[in-house]
């Protein structure tokens, strides 16, 4: 359902510039908190909050926490609020109307309003914007009433609704002006029946009803019980893949199961497909393939045991060539600049189509934490001054000093305050070549053969 | 579209013209990173008649991440001088922590949080080790674990 509006931003401010100001108070009441859209199958917490089932499902995986009083909930005791999917649903259907009119410039409304005025005799006429929806609305809800009326005596056999009378042949019910004529016709089956008229018509909460199998919750893993091998073939159960190191397949399965469960919470759950192309977007986004992913737990990632070096490099393998490609060209550069050196410090680099990631049986562990900490190091908050910047590359940075492409690295990192997030990770994950062949042999100051 | 950019999308629609007074908006390209700027409304003899700058950096999993806050120094606009914000624009407030965070605070509440922080303030001085943490420090900010022992900001 939220894909249905994606590109429709709509925001309870909307009606502060309309005469239904108070409006906008009913349509913030009718939104998660969370994702500020109107409520998707919206559950409701021990604590009495309302959130969508996504939301609140990824917000208790995050820190078990109710995100408006803080207190402690537990996914289990969610239940759906149903009353709460009813009013969202007919207030997203009636919200164009009502906008419509209450956008309408007021000539059009004030040349209308006499006119409902003379031919209604119903009070909402005299509202502006909303006349005709109120109208409407007061009109339902009559007739609903009469029907609940004549429902709930439905076992008492003497009870005839106004107008009716019970024809003494057949027992039915028959409109008064016409019993005549319903004996003369030797009564056929044409009479009142309440029944057939209360159930023909569509009640919100028989809309509702869960209708056939209902898909079954997944728990949550606990996943310090699980070994990675336990961890793969619960993944492919699902059909999820498997790649990825395990914080990755950890991650994957969570949200999996958030995704999951929220659908069987859902009045009309999705296939299994359609869940299967939003962990999609979820991984491109912010799982393993996102180009970013989650920032804080990088470094600890590339430090962790089992951290896959050939699925970092191949993930990483087009950024490494592109910066390879643009050290070439500032090389070049700066080499018909610093023509008065004797000896070029830049040899040719000949691209390889292999990743250049340090490879496991190459001091691995010392390089990845040099990667870990330069990671650490190469976040420069732009927010910090110049001259911070400067003392920290003096400071931190003496590893490279005795590197002719210093400039490199500097210009790398400063310019890091002009680029997005993406953008980070080229620099980082390219220090490897680097770092790798700054140890390897230190007493030779040239940018390293990039054909590892 | 991913779960944070719309809601992003959302608040930048609302922000658009219905920011509370002494908080404009100065930038919003993307869904990265934002700027506002931030005044002080009543006579607070340290901030009266300044603009601050704040930058906020958004991960992919705003709202459930929290966002990454702090002051910048722009040629016109000073980082406030505050007991609990590092003069490297740093801001020591539990809101903004993993812990402190909740998803229901957005950028205008967060604006709003600051500028009464910077309201009640009466101190005109910068946290304890500022110096030091300032030369030291390369963590992002919601790396840091800061303790929150001071209840009356």
């Amino acid at each position: 359902m939220k894909t249905d509006d994606a590109y429709e931003v709509s925001d309870s401010s909307d009606w502060l510039e309309t005469p239904l100001r108070s409006l906008s108070a009913v349509d913030a009441a009718l939104r998660c908190q969370v994702c500020k859209d109107f409520y998707t199958t919206p559950m409701i917490t021990s604590c009495s909050h309302t959130f969508c089932s996504l939301c609140i499902r990824r917000c208790l995986n995050n820190d078990g926490q109710c995100p408006t009083c803080r207190a402690k909930d537990q996914e289990l005791k969610l239940r759906l609020n149903a009353v709460m999917e009813d009013l969202v649903e007919a207030f997203k259907k009636a919200r164009p109307e009502i906008y419509t009119l209450a956008t309408k410039p007021a000539t059009s409304r004030a040349s209308k309003s006499p006119k409902r005025g003379r031919e209604g005799t119903d009070k909402a006429v005299e509202y502006e914007g909303p006349s005709r929806k109120r109208l409407r609305s007061t009109r339902q809800t009559r007739s609903t009433q009469e029907l609940v009326i004549v429902d709930t005596d439905e076992e008492d056999r003497d009870f005839l609704p106004d107008g009716f009378v019970r024809c003494p042949i057949c027992s039915k019910q028959v409109k008064e002006a016409s019993i005549n004529s319903h004996i003369d016709r030797n009564c056929p089956d044409e009479s009142y029946n309440p029944k057939a008229k209360v159930s023909s018509i569509p009640s919100p909460s028989k809309g509702n009803k869960r209708q056939g199998k209902r898909p079954e919750r997944l728990a949550q893993v606990h996943y310090s019980m699980v070994k990675d091998v336990g961890l793969r073939k619960k993944l492919s159960e699902q059909g999820l893949g498997t790649y990825g190191n395990r914080q990755a397949m950890e991650r994957r399965y969570t949200e999996w199961v958030t995704l999951w469960n929220a659908n069987c919470d859902a009045t009309h759950p999705k296939g299994k497909g359609e869940l299967r192309r939003e962990l999609d977007i979820w991984e491109r986004t912010q799982g393993a393939q996102a180009p970013f992913s989650s920032a804080n737990h990088i470094g600890a990632q590339i430090k962790s045991k089992d951290f896959d070096a050939a699925a970092w490099s191949t993930l990483h393998n087009s950024s490494f060539k592109d910066l390879i490609a643009n050290a070439r060209k500032k090389a070049q550069a700066s080499n018909s600049m610093l023509e008065s050196r004797p000896k070029s410090p830049i040899p040719e680099l000949p691209v390889s189509s292999k990743p250049h990631v340090v490879s496991p049986n190459h001091e691995e562990a010392q390089d990845l934490q040099a990667l870990a900490s330069f990671r650490d190091l190469s976040y420069m908050p732009p927010y910090a001054s110049q001259t911070y910047q400067n003392e920290a590359i003096l400071g931190n940075g003496n590893a490279f000093r005795n590197h002719p492409p210093v400039d490199d690295f500097q210009d790398a990192r400063f310019a890091y305050g002009q680029y997005s997030d993406a953008s980070i990770p080229e620099y980082s994950n390219h220090l490897p070549m680097f770092e790798n062949k700054s140890d390897a042999d230190s007493d030779n100051p040239t940018i390293p053969n990039v054909q590892s | 579209m991913a779960f944070a950019s719309r809601r992003l999308g959302k608040e930048l629609s609302k922000i658009h013209g219905n920011l509370p007074p002494g908080i404009t908006l100065v930038t919003a390209e993307g869904f990265e990173e934002w700027l506002l700027d931030v005044q002080v409304l009543d006579e607070n003899p340290i901030y009266m008649g300044k603009l601050f700058r704040l930058m906020f950096r958004f991960s992919k999993s705003y709202p459930i991440e929290p966002p990454e806050v702090t002051f910048v120094n722009t040629t016109d606009r000073p980082i406030p001088m505050h007991p609990h914000i590092y003069s490297n624009g740093i801001i020591c407030l539990d809101l903004l922590s993993t812990q402190g965070w909740s998803p229901v605070q957005n950028v205008e509440s967060v604006c709003m949080s600051l500028q009464s922080m910077l309201t009640g303030n009466t101190k005109n001085e910068r946290p304890e080790g500022d110096e030091q943490f300032v030369a030291s420090n390369r963590r992002r900010p919601r790396d840091i674990d800061f303790y929150y022992h001071d209840n009356t900001v």
